[in-house]
């Protein structure tokens, strides 16, 4: 397809356990010595769209992410970047990377790292110079430049991570848990980031397991589970637009109110909705199905007055874990 | 960029990585240390103090820098798959081969480093007795250069499938077997068992012949006796052991590529 940028087709890696106390674990459990990380992974990434790779710890996202990348032997199928089946070093050089946790040469400064990754893309002296300085004001870290790596938070190597990932000017960008170890706005930044990325005309790849992040930003999402594709679609066609259920809010309005947030309290016990008394105030969860009009009437007549009422529909948290129970596992890569 | 430009790249950040770090510093603090130790120990000889502070010198050249080689070029790889930095530079349009070149090119680069540093010591020590560095000192620094690089190549080809220790372990056991091959071929003869003769020649054959490097106080071929004191080997001979070294370099390190384009990093 001459929109994909990335494709995923029949991707199958699995690989040896080389650990020694992993493969004595697997010994006891009578597992093979082969990890079936990823199995049978078929979708595809398209020009100029955010997409999100969405799994709990241990699904295969860093394993497929990773053989994308070249640096894992895919077992069969094939990935494949800009059209070019992987390892694809000449489509690299329009690739940005950045791998999960990273871990960088501690004893460069923000500078030189930036500095060796523009060399291994073939930067001139000066565009390197220009674009370190670039990104890294960018990326917030303008005051620690010249500060070795090893001394760098994990939110500040985070941020050295994604500039590097830029130095190229990648026309796509994958990343690994880019928002990991960032705090509340680090998070944010990376996403406003990623969102100018996009209005750049890049292409965004990114994992993650933090469903707020996806729900933001992402234009489509992939769910993997255990290995292998649960899903694959824009987030309005894979979430279900029915209300899964009504969240309200009551308020007592004079002294007989604590009885008549009890009474209504009384009233939702009847339908099997939940009940939370905070103060003067109740939350009421009514599940789906109930008639909302008829607990508004009851509430009226127990002197209560409605703060809110808000029908809410299929969250991402419901989609995913629907997924993973639906998959039958916990998270972890099938282990057979 | 080009191939060579990548390797090269890599190269430098190696250089910069070792030549940042305490350890070579503390290597080098010692080779110095045992340098003055030369010369103190020259001065308490019977007028041989050139004679001690050349052997001497020469002696920690070689043994420190086939140390750094094999325990430096040991760990090479490791650190980069096990902190994970080697990520970052795969992940780049860098094939396997350019990264392990550069690797062994800016270990290269640190030993030559660590080898100016110890010959100026020794140059200095020299001139204290009124000696300059002739060309049999030179011929033999060469030589031990040549070595040093041959131990490293083997290093790095160890570095791509063993751990650190077991790489630097298996690197100086070569290395030891290697300075020992003519005796090997020697044993070889005498031995009566068959099968323990087949085993000595092989080891014999299959071991880089690392004594070419250290002729002093031994014979060439012919017979001839050599020495850094008195008659030494030619510049044909030099010229002749460094190119066996640069062949067994590129067997060693093609054999490490071959086992490096291989590997998963997971």
């Amino acid at each position: 397809m001459s929109d994909s940028v990335i494709r995923f087709d029949r991707l199958t890696t699995h690989f040896r356990v080389k650990n020694l106390k992993e493969l004595l674990a697997r010994a006891r459990q009578r597992a093979g010595l082969r990890v079936r990380a990823v199995t049978d992974l078929s979708f595809e990434v398209r020009r100029g769209e955010i997409m999100g790779f969405l799994g709990p710890n241990g699904a295969g996202k860093s394993t497929t992410i990773r053989t994308l990348m070249g640096l894992i032997h895919a077992t069969s199928g094939a990935a494949y970047l800009m059209g070019e089946q992987v390892p694809a070093r000449h489509a690299r050089e329009r690739v940005g990377f950045l791998p999960e946790s990273p871990y960088f040469y501690d004893f460069l400064t923000a500078t030189e790292l930036c500095d060796l990754v523009g060399r291994l893309y073939g930067l001139d002296h000066a565009t390197r110079k220009r674009r370190a300085g670039e990104l890294l004001d960018r990326v917030g870290l303008g005051d620690a430049r010249a500060r070795r790596l090893r001394t760098f938070s994990k939110g500040m190597l985070q941020r050295a991570g994604l500039a590097q990932a830029l130095m190229n000017d990648p026309d796509v960008v994958v990343l690994d848990e880019p928002m990991s170890g960032l705090d509340p706005i680090g998070r944010k930044e990376v996403r406003d980031l990623i969102i100018s990325l996009r209005d750049a005309g890049k292409t965004v790849f990114f994992s993650t397991h933090i469903l707020s992040d996806l729900e933001l930003i992402c234009d489509r999402v992939a769910i993997i589970v255990g290995g292998k594709l649960r899903d694959v679609g824009p987030l309005s066609r894979l979430l279900s637009p029915k209300s899964t259920h009504t969240e309200s809010v009551l308020r007592a309005r004079d002294p007989e109110g604590a009885s008549a947030l009890a009474g209504a309290a009384g009233w939702t016990d009847v339908v099997g909705a939940r009940t939370r008394v905070v103060e003067d105030e109740a939350f009421i969860t009514l599940p789906e199905g109930a008639d909302v009009d008829a607990y508004l009437a009851s509430a009226h007549s127990h002197r209560a007055a409605v703060v809110s009422v808000t029908p809410r529909k299929e969250s991402l948290e419901d989609l995913f874990l629907r997924e993973v129970e639906s998959a039958g596992v916990k998270g972890a890569g099938d282990r057979a | 960029m080009s191939a060579p430009g990548r390797v090269w790249a890599i190269a430098l950040n190696t250089y910069r990585e070792a030549i940042r770090q305490k350890t070579l510093y503390v290597v080098a603090g010692f080779a110095a240390g045992i340098k003055l130790l030369a010369v103190a120990l020259g001065e308490m000889s019977l007028h041989q103090e050139v004679r001690v502070v050349k052997d001497v010198s020469l002696g920690a050249l070689s043994i420190f820098g086939v140390a750094v080689a094999a325990f430096v070029g040991g760990a090479l790889l490791y650190k980069e798959i096990d902190k994970k930095t080697i990520f970052t530079v795969l992940a780049k349009p860098v094939h396997r081969h350019e990264f392990l070149l550069g690797k062994y090119v800016g270990l290269g680069l640190t030993l030559t480093t660590l080898f100016a540093a110890l010959v100026a010591l020794l140059t200095l020590a020299l001139s204290l007795r009124g000696v300059t560095l002739d060309a049999t000192l030179v011929k033999q620094i060469l030589l031990s250069y040549s070595e040093v690089l041959v131990v490293a190549a083997i290093a790095t080809f160890f570095s791509s499938w063993a751990s650190p220790f077991a790489a630097g372990l298996f690197t100086v056991a070569l290395f030891v077997v290697g300075r020992l091959v003519p005796d090997i071929v020697q044993v070889a003869k005498k031995v009566d068992n068959p099968v323990a003769q087949a085993a000595l020649k092989a080891v014999a054959r299959i071991a880089p012949d690392l004594h070419l490097y250290a002729i002093s106080g031994g014979t060439v071929e012919g017979g001839k006796e050599v020495s850094i004191h008195a008659t030494f080997v030619g510049w044909d001979y030099v010229a002749t052991a460094a190119g066996y070294g640069l062949l067994w370099s590129a067997a060693a390190l093609l054999l490490g590529i071959l086992i490096f384009r291989r590997r998963d990093f997971v």
